[in-house]
């Protein structure tokens, strides 16, 4: 488990504070969503995490050790995928593994496999330089997964990628978690977070504004709707109520001829912009 | 040592993709080619530092108060010591100068007395006179195989900082110790397989081997360390280049006093590449002391350089709170 605990952070050492009284815990086995747009401090509050940046003030702890006693060793267990992909770009996308296999006392995945996960198999041989955005965004992630980590740091995972190797990585991802990997996701993804995360945190100008399971979030703040289409002069019409309006709902039921209703459920987007005031493409 | 191994093959492939190392391969080659075919085999020293006992020769020189301390220059600094004899005779005392050029001098030095009683006392008479193309070997050695450390060690270290890779290090359990054991042993290596190169190429086989490596791995070892300390602060390859290239001329500077024994300042002996140099001529040519104490005050380098690292790294490289850890 990762316990993060009362954490800020202040780049200008002048108290401007890029994150404040950051709090929540990454349990084994689930996925933790830290949501934002860009600029909203997750990518500082994952560097936090990982020791790449020196903790100023809070505490964050791995098990029962903080993060500032945190032996070389212990990165064994530890995998991260950063935005920005970061490869040798002059080794081959397997050399790139290899490499980055080598580091680890303990055994590794053998690359080729993982490069078959990512979609990469075919590339495997070609200089990393040679790659697209989305590619090396893949192999960035295979290398993140190859000692089996059992914290893994995600950041935006499936930026850039098509529809299908996004959902190819999800997939993967998913599986990290089923195998007792405690993630921590940073994104402004909003689909990637619901479909993958357990919690989630809003993070907004450098605070966490709301933090819970997606369905939870979506319960306290979303407003559910329901969409009657029906038939009018002989053409189709829609028309939108919200679940507490069932009184009107059910009036207006009687008075036209349905052909469909359904129920929509808000998206955590629309959530964001309700507890935050503004949207994620900030 | 399975991974020290994997992550030298590795640092090896992404060399073989380098632009400067390619430059300085070729520039090894065109050195084996400058010796053998282009440089003479005899040269006049420029101003060569004398030392003197009991005479007053009619050229600058400098006058000692005993004898011992004329032979401890000759023999550590490659002075020409002259000394006096109360009959008027005169001993020249030198450390693998020419005959032909002895002679000169002395001619020069006391011009109107050209038929003194001369006597000439070589301290490595037995090895004749070594050609002006080999003489400038152990000087190839220093600044061109010793020093591929220094310049590629730090252009690895840069390319994996503008590429990001460093901050995947950071989080890997690899550790300080092992980044720079892995690039030190790889560029001890090539320093070894260059600087055996331009032996086999300009003198031969006969050579001996043993201490040979021992040096040159020492040698290079250090200024891999020396090039790896220095990069860490260093943004990119540009903003580095330019003081890595004015502390290569500093590195150089015994070249000057190995040309003209005359230069040969005090603070000379600190930068380790003089004693390299007198090391190597040891080895090669027989000529000096014996080269214990340039191992030595190598390992002592590399010691200390790989200690101060190891913090320096830490701290501005890998960022890690702990040091020893």
């Amino acid at each position: 488990m990762i316990r993060v605990s009362r954490v800020y952070h202040d780049y200008s050492g002048k108290g401007q504070y890029a994150v404040a009284d950051i709090s929540f815990t990454v349990e084994p086995g689930k996925i933790f969503g830290f949501l934002g747009p860009s600029g909203a401090g997750k990518s500082t509050v994952q560097n936090l995490m990982t020791g790449l940046l020196p903790l100023q003030q809070g505490e964050i702890y791995y098990e029962d050790t903080p993060v500032q006693a945190l032996p070389s060793q212990f990165f064994n267990q530890v995998g991260v995928s950063f935005e920005q992909p970061n490869v040798f770009p002059t080794l081959t996308g397997y050399e790139n593994l290899r490499y980055y296999a080598a580091l680890f006392a303990l055994p590794t995945i053998e690359p080729m496999r993982l490069l078959e996960r990512v979609g990469l198999r075919d590339a495997a041989h070609k200089k990393a330089a040679e790659y697209s955005k989305g590619m090396r965004q893949r192999l960035t992630l295979a290398r993140a997964l190859i000692n089996r980590p059992r914290y893994l740091f995600l950041d935006e995972p499936t930026s850039g990628l098509d529809p299908a190797t996004a959902a190819e990585i999800r997939e993967l991802i998913r599986e990290q978690a089923q195998n007792g990997a405690a993630i921590f996701l940073t994104t402004h993804h909003m689909e990637l977070a619901d479909s993958l995360c357990d919690t989630v945190a809003f993070l907004f100008e450098g605070r966490i504004a709301a933090m819970d399971t997606p369905e939870n979030l979506k319960r306290l703040y979303g407003k559910r709707q329901v969409h009657v289409v029906y038939a009018e002069q002989g053409e189709e019409r829609t028309r939108t109520f919200a679940l507490e309006e069932r009184h009107a709902l059910a009036a207006f039921l009687e008075q036209v001829e349905p052909i469909k209703i359904h129920s929509q459920e808000a998206s955590l987007e629309a959530i964001f912009l309700r507890v935050t005031g503004k949207g994620l493409t900030l | 040592m399975n991974a020290l191994l994997a992550l030298m093959l590795q640092d090896c492939k992404r060399l073989l993709s380098n632009a400067l190392f390619w430059v300085i391969s070729v520039t090894l080659l065109a050195i084996v080619l400058l010796v053998n075919f282009a440089l003479p085999k005899s040269l006049l020293p420029e101003t060569a530092r004398i030392v003197t006992f009991q005479t007053t020769p009619k050229i600058p020189a400098e006058p000692l108060q005993n004898e011992a301390e004329l032979y401890r220059l000759v023999a550590e600094e490659r002075a020409i010591g002259l000394i006096g004899a109360p009959d008027g005779s005169i001993r020249v005392v030198h450390s693998g100068i020419s005959e032909k050029i002895v002679r000169a001098l002395i001619l020069q030095a006391y011009a109107q007395e050209a038929d003194l009683d001369m006597a000439v006392v070589t301290l490595v008479a037995d090895k004749g006179e070594i050609p002006f193309n080999l003489r400038v070997l152990p000087m190839f050695i220093c600044f061109e195989a010793l020093v591929i450390g220094f310049i590629l060690g730090g252009a690895l270290l840069l390319a994996e900082k503008e590429c990001g890779v460093i901050r995947a290090l950071r989080i890997s359990p690899m550790g300080v110790d092992r980044y720079m054991l892995a690039k030190t042993l790889l560029f001890s290596l090539i320093g070894i397989v260059y600087a055996g190169l331009m032996v086999v190429f300009c003198i031969g086989l006969q050579v001996a081997w043993l201490p040979f490596v021992l040096l040159s791995f020492l040698g290079a070892a250090l200024f891999a360390l020396l090039g790896l300390v220095f990069a860490a602060p260093f943004r990119d390859m540009n903003s580095w280049f330019f003081s890595m290239a004015v502390l290569l001329s500093l590195n150089m500077l015994p070249a000057a006093a190995y040309a003209a024994p005359s230069f040969f300042p005090r603070w000379l002996r600190f930068i380790p590449s003089y004693t390299l140099i007198s090391a190597y001529e040891k080895i090669l040519f027989d000529i000096g002391e014996s080269i214990v104490p340039a191992v030595l005050n190598v390992s002592v380098w590399c010691v200390c350089i790989y200690l101060i690292g190891r913090v320096w790294l830490n701290k501005i490289l890998f960022r890690r709170q702990k040091v020893f850890v």
